[in-house]
């Protein structure tokens, strides 16, 4: 079913239509798991994490305002929760070593999808494959804000301003947190810029 | 910066199209003529491109179909576990229509009135407690009066009256002696002067017989 009007669906959700609710899960469903798995790097967790996302928004859609986008308050939402998951998970590792290492497996499983379609030789998609790995690690590595702010940017297609809306910081910041990110991550993949894949 | 003059953070978000338009044309000239800013913008495009190039994995069929239907299913037994919540919610969705119902400029007024009324309802109060008060002060002062006249009215009459005369005759008794002494001392203090003004017998009997006459006269009028 087309949503015509976001705004008209978020006006009956006030109202407690909960058919119109279930028209906006379906269209932001998909990105709303995809930013909860580049957080948790499992899909069960970032399905609990985006759930609960959409019901605080549901119970608490009188708060927002028409002025700013749905998503970019609804996404506000979900990083906060997946900061708050990231924090109870870092509190686990100090206290088991198992799930210590569980983690760390968990953080080196990549995000991304290894793409073989178009690609000539088992070589060229074996350097993908490597490619996806090491970004993955090269974006593990970064300090959590630059992590976060570079994600949403080049991986979610965000623009620094509703970035700066989603976290809550000024603008200026987030280009700070953008442009490190960016000679970090060029710095390591520098070998893969040059073959060209 | 380089020895252009560009930072290069305006590199980074020329790549990322963040920068305003107009510096967005200035640097696209200057990239034209200059190589090795060029050069540095391509590098940084090629990173960017590898990130973008990549796909997020796809997220698995049995997370995605039944996803809606289990929102539905928790917000349903959210709904089933506590009335309280929802009765909060349409208290508090009764409040914003009614904020919504008045005009901003109508809210001092009301919250001006409320004051007003607090006001006189606790003057009100105080008046009443003050009346009240008195009321119950004067009842008291009433109920000690009937007291009052009851142990008199509920005494000896007779023995009371007698009691009063025999004061009065002990009161006028004293009086008289009074008088009297103060007779004494009045001519003590006369024939002290009479002494002094070097009189004769014969004219201090005089002066005390005018003395004398003076205070029939006065006890007369009395």
């Amino acid at each position: 079913m087309m949503i015509d009007n976001e705004s008209e669906i978020i006006e009956r959700i006030k109202n407690g239509d909960q058919n119109a609710f279930c028209e906006l899960v379906e269209k932001y469903k998909e990105k709303a798991l995809n930013i909860a798995f580049s957080f948790c790097r499992n899909y069960e967790d970032a399905k609990d994490i985006s759930q609960e996302a959409f019901i605080k928004a549901f119970k608490t859609i009188r708060n927002f305002r028409s002025e700013s986008r749905f998503y970019t308050w609804f996404y506000r939402i979900l990083i906060n929760l997946c900061k708050d998951y990231l924090r109870r998970r870092m509190k686990n590792k100090a206290i088991s070593a198992n799930i210590r290492i569980n983690n760390e497996a968990q953080e080196e499983e990549s995000i991304f999808e290894v793409i073989a379609s178009g690609l000539p030789g088992p070589k060229e998609q074996l350097l993908n494959k490597e490619l996806g790995e090491e970004l993955t690690k090269a974006l593990n590595s970064l300090p959590e804000q630059q992590k976060r702010v570079f994600t949403l940017k080049n991986i979610h297609g965000l623009k620094i301003n509703e970035i700066a809306e989603i976290i809550k910081c000024a603008e200026g910041t987030i280009k700070a947190h953008l442009f490190k990110a960016t000679l970090n991550l060029q710095e390591r993949l520098a070998a893969y810029a040059c073959q060209e894949v | 910066m380089n020895a252009c003059n560009i930072k290069k953070e305006e590199f980074v978000f020329y790549c990322y199209e963040e920068l305003s338009p107009e510096r967005r044309e200035e640097i696209k000239n200057h990239l034209v003529a200059c190589r090795q800013c060029r050069e540095e913008v391509q590098r940084l495009e090629k990173t960017i491109l590898l990130v973008k190039q990549q796909k997020l994995k796809k997220i698995p069929s049995d997370i995605l179909n039944n996803y809606t239907r289990q929102i539905k299913g928790r917000l349903a037994a959210d709904e089933e576990k506590s009335f309280i919540p929802a009765l909060k919610e349409k208290l508090f969705a009764w409040l914003e229509n009614l904020r919504l119902g008045f005009y901003p400029q109508l809210m001092p007024a009301i919250a001006v009135l409320c004051v007003v009324v607090f006001v006189f309802a606790f003057m009100q109060y105080s008046r009443t407690n003050n009346f009240n008060l008195l009321n119950r002060e004067l009842a008291l002062l009433d109920s000690l009066g009937e007291e009052a006249e009851d142990i008199y009215s509920g005494g000896d009459e007779a023995g009371l009256a007698e009691e009063i005369e025999s004061s009065d005759r002990l009161m006028l008794a004293q009086l008289d002696t009074e008088v009297e002494a103060e007779e004494v001392f009045d001519d003590a203090y006369i024939l002290q002067e009479l002494e002094e003004e070097d009189l004769n017998e014969e004219e201090v009997s005089d002066y005390l017989e005018i003395i004398d006459d003076i205070q029939e006269i006065g006890s007369a009028v009395s």
